[in-house]
């Protein structure tokens, strides 16, 4: 958190190495989420773009005593929320599914195979509801905290673990309805 | 073990991966196993957190294209949050030297980029584009002013009234004020000796066609040059020239030697 705060303050000066630190370690963060709230990649990168550009605009408000992850996120779920009310529909998982094949085709055999539970999670995921999907994102990728997802979202912790548990069986579930298969050599090597 | 606790202990192990990849173990914890292949509900639960965690496992997060740093620099340095920047050439993810910002559409287009120019560099062919309207312009002086120069043995050089050069003075007769205004004089009656040549060899030569063009003179406004010439008079009068003004409309030739000679008088009416 130290490092964040000084980080923070050299890009408060306007030092542009420093900023472009602080993008380097937060954009994939910032970006995971959008993708995930948005269910479409260019959508995704405009408004992580303009999200990240509200967090530099901004940057002096945040609290320094407390951690920087869910304030950013919080600003960036403000912008999803935004934009998923100006497109007015909801992500489609089709979009999803493109970037999937797209990503698909620069994988070799051997990592396709490892990734067809991967793809179908991403597409189990596109099906789940926007709240579900963030919180399982937040928790499971970007490895936030009950709390810190609950003050991103704006929820109490038991919301969040509630959500979390769901999304989870709906995932299973449409996993298990697409014949997805566990693979336990996959749980060994880990 | 009770259901309880298979749940209980399901749901720790996804809360917490590295449980479930390390120490604990819950796909291989015996207990578990034990319960779930007994009990068809903790079964599902069991068969669905395997599930879970084996996509998990090989589950990669989505990173941003390579430019959003680039895009998201260049919009806060629009809105002035950017005080100070590094070199004007960097790298970025690939490897590849960038020199300022890159249009998006290039960036698209290849994961290595050549290196672009800013797009707020001014294009070398912007600075080089007045030359050439320069060099054309002075080419064109220099022509007009070889065409109209004055040749040793023409007419004005006949008409011209002798005066002494400057140039045959001694050394040292300039040195005074006097002796400069002097030469400055000389100048410019040179100067109106050049001027009346020009324009009573073009009166000549025009008078030759005026047996097809009747008061081609008038038609060019040199009539009168023809009469002033052979006077060596210099200048006319200004009350002359108005006159002249009155009954000579301006010609094509006039407006010509306006535009050649920096909108000199017409011709006859030149007053120095």
């Amino acid at each position: 958190m130290t490092e964040d705060v000084q980080l923070v303050q050299q890009c408060l000066s306007g030092d542009e190495l420093s900023m472009r630190a602080f993008l380097s370690k937060y954009q994939g963060l910032v970006f995971s989420i959008c993708l995930r709230m948005l269910g479409h990649r260019e959508d995704a990168e405009d408004v992580a773009q303009d999200a990240l550009v509200r967090v530099f605009r901004n940057l002096e408000k945040w609290d320094q005593q407390r951690p920087i992850k869910p304030w950013l996120l919080t600003i960036t779920a403000n912008r999803c929320r935004t934009a998923l009310e100006k497109r007015s529909k909801l992500p489609s998982q089709n979009d999803l599914a493109v970037d999937l094949a797209s990503e698909r085709r620069e994988h070799s055999r051997h990592e396709q195979d490892q990734l067809d539970i991967g793809e179908e999670l991403e597409l189990a995921l596109g099906e789940l509801r926007e709240d579900y999907r963030t919180c399982f994102v937040m928790y499971h990728q970007e490895e936030l905290s009950y709390q810190e997802i609950g003050e991103v979202l704006g929820c109490p912790q038991g919301t969040i673990k509630t959500w979390l548990h769901r999304a989870r069986a709906q995932l299973a579930k449409r996993l298990q309805e697409r014949g997805v298969v566990a693979d336990p050599s996959a749980l060994e090597a880990t | 073990m009770n259901c309880q606790k298979v749940r209980e202990q399901l749901d720790a192990a996804l809360d917490g991966r590295a449980v479930v990849s390390g120490q604990t173990d819950v796909a291989r914890n015996a207990a578990v196993v034990a319960h779930a292949d007994s009990c068809p509900d903790c079964r599902v639960l069991y068969d669905e957190y395997l599930l879970i965690e084996s996509a998990l496992t090989v589950w990669a997060p989505r990173r941003p294209s390579v430019d959003l740093t680039d895009r998201v620099i260049d919009a806060a340095r629009r809105e002035g949050l950017v005080s100070s920047t590094v070199s004007a050439v960097r790298v970025n993810a690939a490897g590849v030297k960038v020199d300022g910002a890159v249009p998006r559409a290039d960036r698209l287009t290849s994961g290595n980029e050549p290196v672009v120019r800013a797009a707020t560099e001014e294009t070398p062919a912007a600075g080089r584009s007045v030359w050439p309207t320069v060099v054309t312009v002075a080419l064109v002086l220099a022509a007009i002013a070889i065409v109209f120069r004055e040749k040793p043995g023409s007419i004005a050089h006949h008409e011209k009234t002798p005066q002494p050069s400057v140039r045959d003075s001694p050394p040292g007769l300039l040195d005074t004020p006097q002796d400069q205004v002097a030469d400055i004089g000389h100048l410019v009656a040179d100067a109106q000796s050049a001027w009346r040549g020009i324009t009573s060899r073009v009166s000549r030569q025009a008078s030759g066609f005026s047996v097809f063009v009747p008061n081609l003179s008038n038609e060019l406004g040199i009539a009168d040059v023809i009469g002033s010439a052979d006077d060596n008079s210099g200048s006319a009068s200004p009350g002359d020239d108005d006159q002249r003004q009155e009954t000579v409309q301006p010609s094509a030739v006039d407006k010509a030697f306006e535009f050649l000679f920096d909108k000199a008088e017409p011709a006859g009416t030149l007053t120095i």
